[in-house]
Parts: structure tokens; sequence; C-alpha cells
């Protein structure tokens, strides 16, 4: 079903739950692959996701269409993701401990991940990218966002959001290479 | 060289989630958000028809006056606990101070710079010295510098 159709159904008196049903069904994996990429852990994308789709619920009623429906799902999913990872960085700073080895960890341990090595790499590289260069790069390379949904996503201009990606394709293919071509 | 980041198995999700997973996250979202209130879809028409309460016109006015009640409460307390605030009595007792710091004998000077009572008054003698010397010139000599100068004779002749 198009976006237009569930908000139209959800416009419908006492049609809320189910439109906002069909939403979730729509989109609830593709916002958890995306949460999961940055958290590299199955049970904080839970709680992320499910928080994020509490709060669409919330904040549907003031839904204006300005921008799509997909990217604003997006864009509540990314700075809900993000509020956290800064948190949890915050957090590990003062018990003196890096976030990003903990994150490393936790994809090295992940029993559900069914990747090969050079699959690993990639994460693992990935993983040394600032946050919000991180979601750029995974909306652009996983998902394959055009610059503009991106840059509506993230809410910054397509230049910045280009020059972004490009040094973080730049360093992690660097990084790639360096293991697996020589 | 080859792009390693075009090749098409990166691009594949290497993740997994336990079975059933998205049926049941459907299911402890919808219970969740059937505990809360349903909120009205948004609409022009509603927020055109909304009556103006005595808060709508207020509230900026209430926000202003509690930021500048802020920014004076941060300012006063930070003055108060670094002690540059100082009330009127206190002000007073300063200028008292400064005062009596005006009324500090010779003797205390004497000690506290280490000198004799010839040495505080050496300076102000020789000056006084070099005014009386300045109004020793005698008219004579007055009258040889204005015609050294070649000043006029009726100058001279009002010295006389």
């Amino acid at each position: 079903m198009e976006d237009k159709e569930i908000l139209e159904l959800y416009r419908t008196e006492g049609k809320q739950e189910f439109a906002f049903n069909l939403l979730v069904q729509k989109y609830q994996e593709r916002i958890y692959w995306h949460i999961r990429k940055l958290t590299c852990s199955h049970e904080d994308s839970n709680d992320l996701l499910q928080s994020t789709l509490v709060k669409i619920w919330e904040n549907l009623p003031s839904f204006r269409e300005e921008a799509k429906l997909y990217t604003w799902v997006y864009r509540i999913a990314t700075n809900e993701t993000l509020t956290f990872l800064k948190k949890k960085r915050i957090g590990a700073m003062f018990s003196l401990s890096n976030y990003d080895t903990t994150l490393a960890n936790k994809l090295q341990s992940d029993p559900s991940f069914n990747g090969d090595k050079l699959q690993m790499a990639l994460h693992k590289a990935i993983l040394h990218l600032p946050d919000k260069q991180r979601a750029v790069f995974n909306l652009r390379y996983f998902q394959e966002l055009k610059y503009e949904e991106i840059a509506e996503i993230m809410g910054t201009s397509v230049g910045s959001l280009k020059a972004s990606y490009h040094h973080a394709y730049k360093k992690v293919k660097e990084e790639l290479q360096e293991k697996f071509c020589d | 060289m080859e792009d390693i980041l075009s090749r098409s198995s990166l691009k594949e999700n290497p993740f997994g989630v336990p079975a059933g997973y998205f049926t049941s996250v459907q299911d402890e979202v919808m219970q969740k958000i059937s505990a809360m209130p349903v909120a009205q879809p948004y609409s022009e028409e509603a927020e055109e028809a909304a009556p103006a309460t005595f808060m709508t016109y207020f509230k900026p006015a209430f926000a202003l006056v509690a930021v500048f009640a802020m920014v004076f409460g941060i300012g006063w307390s930070t003055m108060k606990l670094t002690g540059t605030y100082t009330s009127g009595s206190q002000e007073n007792a300063t200028i008292l101070s400064e005062a009596s710091q005006d009324e500090i004998s010779e003797d205390d000077i004497i000690s506290i710079l280490d000198i004799t009572v010839e040495d505080l008054y050496a300076e102000g003698d020789s000056d006084t010295q070099s005014q009386t010397e300045t109004l020793e010139l005698d008219v004579e000599t007055i009258e040889q510098y204005l015609i050294d100068t070649r000043l006029p004779s009726t100058a001279i002749a009002l010295l006389e």
C-alpha cells in the first residue's frame, strides 16, 4: 500500500490503529535493519525500534506531509539511534572505556552474524566512522537511498552529505584494501 | 585496481533475528499504543478553529519574564558567591576603612619602610630650597635678561 493511502486511512475516523498497523508492517523491517547496523546489537535495536514506532504514533497527528512519510519515519529512527549512541558514549566516557571497542566486541561476538570475513571486516571498518557519517554511509551504501532523501532524513544539505559520504567511502575502502588486497 | 566495495556480496545483510521477531514486535507495539490515548489527526480547519485562550497571548511574555528572572538570579548568585556583591552598610564600612588608612602615623610609615625621619623629609627639603633659590633672583639679573632678549624699553621701565 502507498504512503498516501495509509495517511488517508489514518485520517478516517476510527481507522487510526488499522492505518498505523499497516505503516508498522511496511516500515518495521527497514527501520530495524537501519538501527541494527548502527547499534550492532539486537537487544538495543529492538528497544529503539519500539520507541521509534511509539514516537511515530505520537507524532503522526502532527505530520503535515511537508516531507515524504518514509523519510520522516527514517528521520525519527535515525535521531532516536544517534541520541542513544550519544548517551552510551557519554556513559562510556565516565566509566573510562571506549564505546567503539564495545561496539566492535558486540559485532565480533554476535551469534546471529552469518557473513564471511570480508563482510565482518566491512562492518568493523564502518564502526570506525563517526556516528552521523555511519548513518549516512549505511543509508547510501546498503539502503541505496538518493542523496536528496538522505539529506531530508539527516537534515543537512546535499552538498555536505555527498562530501561526507565520499570521505566515508574512501576511508572504508582503504581499510578493506589494506587487509584484503595486499 | 578493483573497487572492493563494489562487490555485490558486501551489500547483503549478514545479520539475523530470532524467528518470528517482526510479528512479535508489531503485537508489542500495538499493545503499547492501545494503552495510549488516540490523538486526533492534524487538520488545518481544526487548527484555525481552535479558540485563543489567555495563555495563547501571555505565554511568550511569561517565558520572557522567566528568562530575565533566571538570568538575574544566576548573576546575583554568582556575585554573592564570589563576594563581588556588597550591600549599602558593607560599602560604608569599606569607605571607613579607607579613611582610616589616611590616618597612618609617620611612625608607622617609618617602621614599614625602614627609613629614618631625616630620609622621610629629605626630598621635601630639597624642593623647598630650590624654590627659595628661584625667588632670590634680583632685579638686576632680570633687567640684564630682558636686555639680552631685546625686549622693548617700556618693559624694562615697568620693572623699575
